[in-house]
């Protein structure tokens, strides 16, 4: 009978949402949440032994601490397999996860599966030390992605071969393996550019990565003589949120006047994010959108003028090419008026 | 991801979150460390002066990060807590 212990977050682990997100390690026995999911497809091969939970919040901002006290309850308990998440595209939640499975594998030895949606910053992060099983965007791909992450799991605790992403359903992790083919690499390589000068899908068989990096722009050259404009992913918006901007996957972004966020505060500004507790932003919307100190500085000449209006959207769960297009319609708004730069605020 | 296209564009941006993870697996350019994830620009546990004085602190580290070639840049460290 397989021993298992499972990693969730305080939402899976049933605490509560964004607002418990700061709660710190703790063990409990058996299954929670998705690990009775885990149980009932193991059926009596196996069972959740004990779930380690942690806040995504307490987590992130001490991941030292926190995966070392989540490490030794692990150790301290006997377990033959470790299964984190799934984390879907929980960004957080799924750097936990990639942190946690890669710690438990590496300083444990145990053998260790998550899971997440492609797209997750967490793969990038982990993929090559750990196997990550794809999965869908939302918890809706839970009955899905689970039995993936056990059967790869039992696999890896029979010590049983594993094979390429796509036959086993992981995210490639970089590693090149020889295969007997039947045709020679000239061959193929023909084969693949004739399909795509004919426009037939193709796929290479080496993986370029997908960096996507910028060149940094130019630095402010004098910033007595900048105008610097206030950016947000943070979702703060009038309380009637005019523009409808989306709690998570946003689709949309909008602008509003800094002098009204500076006159009104928290009586007219909300934060409507979804993906951490806005508390704090409700409370003093100046810890998201620094206005208070950006009209001081402006005031005192550090630099020349604030750009009259906050440009605002919600950044979670947002897809990358909604992300990159409402970046360009941004970037062109404040390229029109001769911004010389941003100050992006993030949650 | 709106950083970079801030960047693309030739616009510098500076990213400003407690994220760290996450801002450099996106390459952003330009980063500059928050104070906690659900407050980047406060510390709910000080008086407002001492928060407005550290939210200042890290707004001029990210006005400095917007002045000077990101490889001239290090990631600037607001303090860690919330």
């Amino acid at each position: 009978m397989l021993r298992i212990i499972h990693y969730v977050n305080q939402f899976f682990g049933q605490i509560g949402g964004e607002d418990k997100a700061g709660v710190p390690p703790m063990v409990i026995d058996g299954p929670v949440g998705p690990g009775l999911l885990i149980d009932r497809i193991l059926k009596d091969r196996g069972r959740v032994v004990a779930t380690v939970l942690c806040g995504d919040n307490y987590f992130s901002e001490e991941m030292e601490a926190a995966s070392q006290a989540l490490l030794d309850m692990i150790g301290a308990r006997p377990c033959d397999l470790f299964i984190a998440g799934p984390a879907f595209n929980a960004g957080r939640y799924g750097i936990a996860c990639g942190e946690m499975t890669r710690r438990v594998q590496d300083e444990l030895g145990l053998p260790a599966v998550t899971g997440m949606f492609p797209e997750n910053p967490g793969v990038d992060l982990y993929r090559k030390g750990i196997y990550i099983i794809e999965t869908g965007n939302t918890a809706v791909g839970m009955p899905k992605a689970m039995p993936k992450m056990i059967d790869l799991g039992i696999r890896l605790f029979g010590r049983e071969p594993i094979g390429g992403p796509e036959a086993e359903g992981y995210l490639p992790r970089g590693i090149k393996q020889n295969v007997l083919a039947s045709k020679s690499a000239a061959e193929r390589a023909v084969d693949l550019l004739l399909k795509k000068m004919k426009g037939v899908p193709f796929r290479t068989e080496i993986l370029l990565p997908d960096l996507d990096v910028v060149s940094p722009a130019p630095a402010v050259a004098d910033l007595k003589g900048a105008t610097i404009a206030l950016v947000t992913e943070g979702g703060l918006v009038p309380r009637e949120n005019p523009d409808n901007i989306e709690s998570a996957r946003a689709s949309r972004w909008a602008k509003y006047r800094v002098a009204d966020l500076a006159a009104h505060g928290a009586e007219e500004f909300q934060s409507v994010h979804r993906g951490f507790d806005t508390v704090f932003v409700n409370e003093d919307p100046n810890r998201l959108l620094p206005v208070d100190v950006m009209e001081d500085l402006e005031r005192e000449g550090v630099f020349k003028s604030l750009f009259p209006d906050f440009l605002v959207t919600t950044g979670v769960a947002t897809t990358m090419d909604n992300a990159r297009r409402i970046g360009r319609e941004m970037a062109r708004e404040l390229a029109l008026a001769n911004v010389s730069g941003v100050l992006l605020t993030s949650t | 991801m709106l950083e970079k296209e801030f960047e693309r564009a030739g616009i510098p941006a500076v990213l400003v979150t407690a994220l760290l993870p996450i801002a450099r697996t996106i390459r952003a350019n330009r980063i500059t460390q928050g104070i906690g994830i659900t407050s980047p620009l406060g510390d709910p546990r000080t008086s407002r002066a001492e928060e407005k004085a550290l939210r200042r602190r890290i707004v001029l580290e990210a006005l400095d990060a917007l002045a000077r070639e990101p490889a001239d840049n290090k990631e600037t460290k607001g303090r860690i807590g919330g």
